[in-house]
C-alpha cells in the first residue's frame, strides 16, 4: 500500500492561552470548524476521526462525535501523552491510503490545571504512572523526586552538559532562538515576551540545567488537520500538501527513554556515542535526502530535545548539536530552520500540532514574515525518532 | 526469600524530608520489604541468570518468569544528578509537585551501581561532592510520607565510609 495523504485543512481554538474560560469540547469544536473552513468542505466529509489527548485533559473521540454530530467509519485513541504527534498524523495518513476513512480528521485539544483544568479534580490526580514499578520511561520516577516529565528531561539535558561539555549558553541559543521566531506569529503565547541570551543567563536554574525559558508553558487550547487522499486534495480549493513520509517512535531499553536520543545513559539505556544512520526509512519514503530538508520540526517541552533530534537525525554528529544551534542559529534565513512557529518553548503546548500546522502554512507560502523562502520539503524530526516528512510537490 | 550474599545493604536515613510513597502491590511487595529489611533486593533471572530493574515479572533477556530476589551490593558511582530548586513565583510547577514541593531544594539522579544496573533515586550529600558524575555513593533508606521506606544514595560526607 503506497502512503498517499494530503493535508487539507489546518485549524486551531480561536485563542491559545493560560486562561481561556473554555472547555476542552469548546475549544476542540473551534478548532475543528476552523479547519472545516480553512479546506472548504462540510462536516459531513468526514468520516474518520483521530485523537491523541483523551479525557480529562481534552476530549475522548467519542464524546465529540456525539457532540459535533459527526458519523465516522475509523477511530483511534493514543495514550494521553503529548509524544503522539506524528504517530497520530500517521494514522491517519495510513487510514486514507488503505481506504477505510476518506477524510480523517486529526483533533487534539488540551486545558492545563491552571486553566480550565481547574474545574476538573481528576487532572490532580499527579500519579502518572506510578503504578509502573521503579518508574515509567516518561520520566516518572516518582518516589525518587523525580515526577512527571519535568526532572526526567532535566537529567538528560544534564547528562548531555556532562558529557560534551554544552554550556547554559548554548541552552539559551535554543530558548533565544525560539523565542524570536514567536515575536512573528500572531498565535504565539509569548509573541510579546521577547529574551536575550543576557536575560537568559541571569535566570536561574529550576530543574538540573534547566531555566524557565527552557520549558515550555502548559495552556489551554486545541487544533485539527483534516487529512484526505491526494485525489480528494485534487477537488479542493487548497494548496497542495502531501504527507510524504512517516516513521514512528521507536521503541527499546534504548529508545523512548526519557527526553533523550539513544546512547545518553537515560533510564536504563547504555551510555556511547550515538552516529545517526546515514539515511531512514522516512527520507526514502518521501524519496528525498536529508540534505533536501528546507526546514526542521520537532517535539521541544525543553530546549535540549533540539540538540537530541539534531543528532538523532544525523544533522550533526554526537555532541555537535549544541554548537551547531549557537553557531549557525535556527532562524528563517538560517541554513537550517527549526521551529519557526516559536515552537512549544515559545508558540505554547499544542502538543506538535502546532508545529504541524506550521509546516502546512509554509509549504502554502502562507507564513507570512516568518516564511522561509522556497520551502518545499519540511520534516518533522524527533529526538526519539518519530518523523513526518511533507511536501508541496505533487508526484 | 533473598539470598544473602554479604552486600552492602540500605543505610535508614532520618530528618531528610519525605518524599512520594510507593504504591505497594503484592506482586512487588519484596522489593520495599527489603528495603525496610536494610537491603536492596532485585530479581536475578532463574533461566539466564540475569540481574533486573526496574521490577518485572520476566526477564527482559530471555522472558523466563522464574526469578529469585537478591539482596544487592548498593555501591556505585553517580551517573547523574541534578538539583530541583525551590520554586519561585512564575516558576513551571512541572516536577515540583507535592510533597516534593516543600523539600526543594534536593538533589536526585542516577547512580551506575558495581553490580552493573543504573538505579534511580534521591541523592543525599551535604558537602556538593556529588554533584559530579562519578562520586562514590551508597545506598541509603529515606522516609516517605507512608511507613514505606524508599531507596536513595548517599555520599560519605552523610553515612561515613564505605569502602
Amino acid at each position: 500500500m503506497a502512503l498517499d495523504a494530503c493535508i487539507v485543512g489546518v485549524g486551531t481554538s480561536r485563542a491559545v492561552g493560560l486562561d481561556l474560560g473554555r472547555t476542552p469540547l469548546g475549544l476542540q469544536s473551534e478548532a475543528f470548524q476552523a479547519a472545516l473552513d480553512d479546506a472548504g468542505l462540510d462536516k459531513g466529509a468526514v468520516d474518520g476521526i483521530v485523537t491523541a489527548r483523551g479525557a480529562p485533559y481534552g476530549v475522548d473521540y467519542d464524546e465529540f462525535v456525539i457532540a459535533a454530530g459527526l458519523d465516522v467509519r475509523w477511530v483511534s485513541q493514543l495514550w494521553s501523552h503529548g509524544r503522539w504527534t506524528a504517530s497520530a498524523v500517521a494514522q491517519a495518513a495510513l487510514a486514507v491510503s488503505g481506504g477505510v476513512a476518506d477524510c480523517v480528521a486529526v483533533a487534539n485539544a488540551h486545558v492545563s490545571e491552571r486553566g480550565y483544568g481547574r474545574h476538573f479534580a481528576a487532572i490532580n490526580n499527579r500519579l502518572d504512572e506510578s503504578f509502573r514499578d521503579g518508574g515509567g520511561p516518561y520520566g516518572g520516577w516518582s518516589v525518587h523526586g523525580s515526577p512527571g516529565a519535568g526532572t526526567g528531561a532535566a537529567m538528560v539535558a544534564q547528562q548531555y552538559l556532562d558529557h560534551y561539555g554544552a554550556s547554559a549558553a548554548d541552552l539559551a541559543a535554543v530558548a533565544v532562538g525560539h523565542r524570536r521566531h514567536a515575536a512573528r506569529n500572531p498565535l504565539a503565547l509569548l509573541r510579546d515576551t521577547p529574551l536575550t541570551t543576557e536575560e537568559y543567563l541571569v535566570e536561574p536554574p529550576v530543574m538540573g540545567p534547566l531555566r524557565v525559558p527552557d520549558i515550555c508553558t502548559m495552556m489551554d487550547g486545541a487544533t485539527t488537520l483534516l487529512v484526505t487522499t491526494s485525489e480528494r486534495a485534487a477537488d479542493l480549493d487548497v494548496p497542495f500538501v502531501r504527507i510524504a513520509g512517516i516513521e514512528g517512535i521507536h521503541a527499546s531499553r534504548d529508545n523512548y527513554v526519557f527526553f533523550s536520543r539513544p546512547g545518553l545513559g537515560s533510564g536504563v539505556s547504555p551510555v556511547y556515542d550515538y552516529v545517526a544512520p546515514p539515511t531512514s526509512p522516512v527520507y526514502g519514503m518521501a524519496g528525498i535526502s536529508r540534505d533536501d530538508i528546507d526546514a526542521l520540526y520537532l517535539y521541544d517541552p525543553f530546549a535540549h530535545m533540539v540538540w537530541m533530534a539534531l543528532e538523532r537525525w544525523g544533522f550533526c554528529g554526537p555532541g555537535e548539536a549544541a554548537a551547531l544551534v549557537r553557531e549557525r542559529g535556527m532562524d528563517i534565513d538560517s541554513p537550517l530552520p527549526i521551529n519557526t512557529n516559536g515552537g512549544l518553548l515559545a508558540e505554547g503546548h499544542l502538543f506538535g500540532y502546532g508545529h504541524i500546522i506550521e509546516m502546512t502554512r509554509q509549504l502554502r507560502g502562507a507564513a507570512g514574515d516568518r516564511q522561509v523562502d522556497g520551502a518545499a520539503a519540511l520534516q518533522w524530526a524527533n529526538g526519539w525518532g518519530d518523523s513526518l516528512i511533507l511536501t508541496n510537490e505533487r508526484v | 526469600m533473598s539470598t544473602h550474599t554479604g552486600a552492602t545493604g540500605l543505610i535508614p536515613l532520618a530528618g531528610r524530608g519525605r518524599g512520594l510513597a510507593p504504591l505497594v502491590h503484592p506482586e512487588i511487595e519484596p522489593f520495599w520489604s527489603s528495603i525496610a529489611a536494610g537491603e536492596l533486593s532485585l530479581q536475578r533471572c532463574g533461566g539466564c541468570r540475569t540481574l533486573r530493574f526496574p521490577v518485572a515479572p520476566v526477564c527482559h533477556s530471555c522472558l523466563s518468569p522464574e526469578f529469585a530476589w537478591e539482596a544487592i551490593d548498593t555501591r556505585g558511582s553517580v551517573n547523574v544528578v541534578v538539583e530541583n530548586a525551590r520554586p519561585t513565583e512564575g516558576m513551571p510547577r512541572i516536577g515540583l509537585e507535592p510533597p516534593w514541593l516543600e523539600l526543594t531544594p534536593y538533589l536526585t539522579g542516577a547512580v551506575d551501581l558495581d553490580c552493573g544496573l543504573r538505579l534511580p533515586g534521591r541523592i543525599v550529600c551535604d558537602c556538593g561532592a556529588a554533584r559530579s558524575p562519578g562520586t562514590r555513593v551508597r545506598g541509603v533508606s529515606l522516609e516517605t510520607t507512608s511507613t514505606t521506606r524508599v531507596h536513595g544514595f548517599a555520599h560519605a560526607c552523610v553515612v561515613g565510609p564505605f569502602e
